[in-house]
């Protein structure tokens, strides 16, 4: 509650101080160079084996500072789950937890490569660097996005784009240089990961990833990960689609997991700005077993930057990150 | 049909994609694909590590529409998503004016900036690079800039 409340505070603090009006006359200072931005979602679920709950899934700050330098920063702070309605039936705070999700300096070495610092998203996923609710379709995250390599990283990356043809094609090399540590019992534990990820982007955009990294926990061992992602549009209909293979040290199965999503704009039977959404998944990691979802959903986007996703869930197996059910969110940027 | 794109063609302004006029425009070159890098803001920094600032007109202006199908394939409002997921990453999209004017006052009071006018609303402010016509980007000025029409 404490934390929530100090968020809550200095989030207005640094908005009022950060967006002060800025008259001709005054000289330009330092505080121009920040932009802060953000985004939320709230939801229901009604999961088919527990009780229903429904939470602020998160408050997220996007803050970049970028002057005429070739230096930039930029940092994202989320507030997790600061207001939750569940078993007790009465809302709480408890299950606030504020994290630092990226924070990271961006230094330009020359037009067609930068070299970043700090704490980034892997860039080994589609859907690992476009994660935010008000950017994706769903209010489940594709269980083989997740529950396959770390989700981020604390350490170097070295990025760019250069020209190919009529589209971009883009490199990352990246290296964890420090261990996360704020370990959270929850989630999956990983060290000495790098890789690298090129993708380019034309008419479909097309991925490939590759990283090497040592899991903890139950499944510990040396990994290496095979990533392959897709996304194009046909007819307005849009589909994406990725798959991950893993490794161990003895290049024997270490895991896998695939999904593909359809999201088709409904305007032709009379709903504006709806789209059906249906994504089937398949995923499977060594001692857990494998489990296939299925989903089927509608989205209207309300603006731009506002979703209302509505889904049904279905599927084998327990997993505690994909319950089964129906969940309706919203989410905006800000 | 034949004859209406001619007709479509005849009457598309050609488009000067413009730099500051005291620029040193040898130290700016740049080929036509990675004019698109600079507008889909995936380069940033021109070769001497200056930041690049590119200007467009508002989503709705007929200039704006023509530059963005023959340089980016889309049109603004196909470019939501791509618009949204830079922001995630702290990226904006070019700097928005409503008017020719505007661009080149931009262009010409702002370090490292690049915009695109109608070829025949040029002045002394701005130095033109590049130039849209028939539908291609070409980096060699044309015979005509149709402005007598």
């Amino acid at each position: 509650m404490r934390i929530c409340s100090i968020f809550i505070i200095s989030s207005l603090a640094l908005s009022i101080g950060l967006c002060k009006p800025v008259f001709a006359e005054e000289i330009p200072n330092w505080r121009e160079n920040f932009k802060l931005g953000g985004f939320s979602s709230a939801g229901i679920t009604i999961n088919r084996d527990e009780s229903p709950e429904a939470a602020i899934n998160e408050v997220s700050l996007l803050l970049t500072w970028a002057n005429d330098s070739r230096l930039s920063f930029f940092s994202e702070l989320e507030l997790e789950r600061p207001l939750s309605w569940g078993d007790d039936e009465e809302f709480s705070r408890k299950e606030g937890r504020l994290d630092l999700e990226r924070f990271y300096f961006d230094y330009n070495i020359s037009e067609k490569m930068n070299f970043r610092a700090g704490r980034f998203l892997t860039p080994n996923s589609r859907w690992n660097l476009l994660r935010a609710p008000p950017l994706v379709w769903t209010s489940s995250r594709p269980l083989a996005t997740s529950r396959l390599f770390p989700t981020r990283t604390d350490g170097l990356m070295v990025h760019g784009a250069v020209p190919f043809k009529n589209s971009a094609f883009e490199y990352r090399l990246f290296a964890e240089l420090l261990e996360d540590q704020e370990q959270d019992n929850n989630e999956l534990q990983f060290e000495r990961v790098r890789g690298a990820r090129f993708s380019l982007k034309s008419d479909s955009d097309i991925g490939i990833s590759l990283v090497s990294f040592t899991e903890k926990g139950v499944n510990e061992g040396n990994y290496r990960m095979l990533g392959l992602d897709y996304l194009t549009h046909f007819k307005e209909i849009e589909v994406s689609a990725e798959g991950f293979q893993r490794f161990d040290t003895d290049n024997k199965d270490g895991g896998s997991g695939a999904y593909v999503q359809t999201a088709v704009p409904l305007s032709s039977v009379g709903f504006q700005d709806w789209y059906w959404i249906t994504r089937l998944e398949t995923f499977q990691r060594p001692n857990e077993g494998s489990f296939e979802r299925w989903l089927l959903g509608a989205t209207w986007r309300i603006k731009p930057t506002q979703l209302l996703k509505l889904e049904f869930i279905g599927g084998s197996g327990d997993q505690p990150e994909s319950p089964r059910g129906f969940t309706a969110s919203f989410a905006l940027f800000f | 049909m034949a004859s209406f794109n001619a007709f479509a063609n005849e009457r598309q302004p050609v488009i000067a994609v413009v730099v500051d006029g005291k620029e040193n425009v040898a130290e700016l070159k740049f080929t036509s694909n990675e004019l698109r890098l600079f507008y889909w803001r995936k380069q940033l920094f021109w070769p001497m590590g200056r930041r690049i600032k590119p200007v467009n007109l508002t989503a709705e202006h007929s200039l704006r529409l023509q530059f963005s199908q023959i340089v980016l394939g889309s049109t603004p409002k196909k470019q939501i998503d791509y618009w949204n997921g830079l922001y995630f990453d702290g990226i904006s999209p070019p700097y928005s004016v409503n008017s020719e004017e505007a661009v080149l006052r931009y262009v010409s009071q702002t370090d490292g900036a690049i915009g695109y006018l109608n070829a025949c609303k040029i002045d002394h402010r701005v130095k033109p690079l590049a130039w849209i016509i028939n539908n291609q980007i070409s980096m060699s000025e044309p015979a005509t800039n149709n402005c007598d029409k």
